[in-house]
C-alpha cells in the first residue's frame, strides 16, 4: 500500500479514473482522465489495472511526504520532478521512502501530468467512478480539488518492478494535425476555410477547450438542445469552435460540425494554450 | 471510417434521421415536428428493445442520443427489425408534485415587470400551469420544461449568477427548469423548492425523469426552513 500526504497543490489536482459512463440521461458528465494514454501508462507504472484513480495535474504542480513507503510514477505533460530535491525520472517507476518529498513542477510542455500511486487509491465513489468532478463535488477528496493535508491513501499494492514507459519520440510540429469525423451538422457549415488551423485559446479547460482563428460560418445559429459528449466541436455564432473535454454537459445548443476522434483527444488536451492545431477529416487521411 | 452521410431509421412509424455523434454513440433526428411524447416513448422503446447494448440513452426535443457498446450495425438491425411494436399505454405517468416558495424568487419582481402584471398575478399562473419534464441536462439533474404560460416569459439574465441555490426554479425565455444541484445560471428564479431533487447516494438519482408531469403546490418561507425536519 501507499500513503501520500499534500504539503502543496496551488493549481489543479484531482484523482481521475476513466470516468463514469450510463449516466448521461440524468444530466452527468463523463468527466475522467484529459488523457487516457498517460493515465494507463500511469497505472503501468506501479503495477495497478489499468482503470484504477490516479492524480491528474495541471498548472502549478503539487509538493507530497510519503507517509510509508510507496511506489508512483509520472507520465503525461513533461515536468520537472524531484525526491527530496534531486531530480527523478518521468515515465519510470521510483520506489519512495516514508519521509521523501515528491515535487512536480508546473508543465514544462504539454497540459496534464498523471501521478500512479501503486495499489487502489481511496477515494469517493459516485456512480461508478472516483473521477472528480468539480461543479457538482462527485468523486475525488470529497469532490474537491487536492489540497494542503489531504492524504492520499492506497489498498493493496504490488511490489515495486522496475517499469518504464518508452516514449516515441515524435517530431513535435509547428501545427498538430487532430483528426476529426463529420458531425451531425457538418451539412449546415458554409465558408469551411481551407485550412482548418486554429489555435488554443488560454481559458480550454476540463469542459472545453476553446479555439482562436478565422472564423467557421454556420447557416442557423443554434439548434435546438441535443445531446453532446466528450470530443464534439461546437460551432457557436461567433463562428470560433470549441471542442468539449470531459467536463462537458451532456446537452447543448450549438450545432455540432463534428467529434475529435477518440484516438486523438488526448493528444489535443494536452496542447498548450498558444499553440496551433489543424483539423483534417480522419476518412482524408490515408495512413 | 464511414461518413456521417444521412441514412435513415424507420422506428416506432417515425422516419428518424441517422448521425453518427461519436465512434459509439448514434443519433437519431426524427422530424423538425415530431412531438415531444413520440420522442419520449420512442426512446423508452429503443431502452426496452436494445436492453444491455445500450450503455446510455439521452433523448432531447427531436432526437435520441444511444450510446453503446457492442456494434453499431448489429444495433440498427435490431431496432430495423421491431415492427408493430406495442406502446404499452398503460405505462403510468409519473406525476410530480413541487413544493415552491416565492418568496425565495431572486427575480419574482423582473418577471412581473416584464409581464406588466403584479407578482401576486405570476404566482397564480404559475401555479395553475401543468409542466412536463423534457430534457435532463446542462448540470446533473436540471430539468428542463415546456408548459410555461407565455405570459410569464422574460428573457434570461444579461449577467448570469456565479451560484444558485440547489432547487431555484427559473424561467430563460420561453424555457423554465429546477436547477438541481447549486450552479451558475442565467435565468430569472421565481422561487425555490425545498426537495432534493437530485441525491447523488440514491439510485437512481432522481425521481423526476423525462416525461414526467410537474405542479407546483405553494408553501411559505416558514415551511421551506422547517422542510423534512
Amino acid at each position: 500500500m501507499g500513503k501520500l500526504k499534500v504539503i502543496k497543490a496551488a493549481g489543479l489536482s484531482t484523482i481521475q479514473d476513466e470516468g463514469r459512463f450510463g449516466y448521461r440521461q440524468y444530466g452527468i458528465p463523463q468527466s475522467g482522465a484529459m488523457d487516457l494514454v498517460a493515465m494507463h501508462e500511469a497505472n503501468e507504472l506501479v503495477g495497478n489495472a489499468p482503470n484504477f484513480p490516479v492524480i491528474e495535474t495541471a498548472i502549478q504542480g503539487l509538493v507530497l511526504e510519503a507517509m510509508q513507503d510507496s511506489i508512483i510514477g509520472l507520465t503525461g505533460a513533461e515536468v520537472s520532478l524531484t525526491v527530496n530535491g534531486n531530480k527523478a525520472p518521468m515515465n519510470k517507476s521510483i520506489q519512495l521512502k516514508k519521509g521523501d518529498t515528491l515535487t512536480v513542477s508546473s508543465p514544462l510542455a504539454g497540459v496534464y501530468s498523471y501521478l500512479g500511486i501503486g495499489g487502489n487509491l481511496v477515494a469517493t465513489e459516485d456512480f461508478g467512478s472516483k473521477s472528480t468532478y468539480l461543479l457538482a463535488g462527485f468523486g475525488g477528496v470529497s469532490g474537491q480539488r487536492l489540497g494542503k493535508g489531504d492524504v492520499l491513501e492506497t489498498k493493496n499494492a504490488a511490489s515495486f518492478q522496475e517499469r518504464i514507459i518508452k516514449k516515441m519520440t515524435q517530431p513535435q510540429s509547428e501545427i498538430q494535425t487532430i483528426r476529426i469525423m463529420k458531425g451531425p451538422e457538418w451539412s449546415l457549415l458554409k465558408d469551411l476555410p481551407d485550412r482548418m488551423v486554429f489555435q488554443i485559446d488560454p481559458s480550454s479547460n476540463k469542459m472545453g477547450i476553446r479555439l482562436q482563428g478565422d472564423p467557421i460560418g454556420v447557416d442557423g445559429k443554434e439548434i435546438v438542445s441535443s445531446a453532446v459528449i466528450p470530443g464534439t466541436i461546437q460551432v457557436p455564432s461567433n463562428g470560433l469552435p470549441i471542442v468539449l473535454m470531459n467536463d462537458c454537459q451532456t446537452t447543448g445548443g450549438y450545432p455540432r460540425m463534428g467529434k475529435v476522434i477518440d484516438a486523438d483527444l488526448g493528444l489535443l488536451a494536452q496542447i498548450s494554450a498558444g499553440r496551433q492545431i489543424r483539423f483534417a477529416l480522419a476518412d482524408d487521411i490515408k495512413t | 471510417m464511414k461518413d456521417t452521410e444521412q441514412q435513415s431509421l424507420q422506428f416506432n412509424s417515425v422516419s428518424w434521421g441517422l448521425f453518427r455523434l461519436g465512434e459509439k454513440t448514434l443519433l437519431l433526428e426524427g422530424p423538425r415536428n415530431i412531438p415531444i411524447e413520440k420522442v419520449h416513448e420512442s426512446a423508452s422503446l429503443i431502452s426496452k428493445v436494445l436492453g444491455k447494448k445500450l450503455q446510455d440513452i439521452v433523448p432531447s426535443y427531436t432526437s435520441i442520443a444511444l450510446f453503446h457498446t457492442s456494434n453499431e450495425d448489429e444495433l440498427l438491425t435490431i431496432l430495423a427489425s421491431k415492427k408493430n411494436l406495442k406502446v404499452d399505454k398503460s405505462a403510468v405517468v409519473e406525476r410530480v408534485q413541487i413544493p415552491i416558495c416565492y418568496e425565495m424568487g431572486l427575480d419574482l419582481k423582473e418577471v412581473a415587470d416584464q409581464a406588466g402584471i403584479s407578482s401576486d398575478e405570476v404566482i397564480k399562473i404559475h401555479l395553475a400551469g401543468r409542466y412536463k419534464a423534457i430534457l435532463i441536462g446542462f448540470t446533473p439533474g436540471f430539468i428542463y420544461m415546456d408548459g410555461l404560460d407565455e405570459r410569464l416569459t422574460c428573457p434570461r439574465k444579461s449577467n448570469p449568477r456565479k451560484l444558485l441555490e440547489p432547487g431555484s426554479i427559473g424561467i430563460g425565455g420561453e424555457q423554465t427548469g429546477i436547477y438541481s444541484l447549486a450552479s451558475p445560471g442565467g435565468w430569472n428564479i421565481i422561487g425555490r423548492t425545498p426537495l432534493q431533487i437530485f441525491d447523488a447516494k440514491k439510485q437512481p438519482p432522481m425521481n423526476i425523469k423525462v416525461g414526467s408531469e410537474i405542479s407546483y403546490e405553494r408553501i411559505t418561507k416558514q415551511e421551506f426552513e422547517s422542510w423534512g425536519s
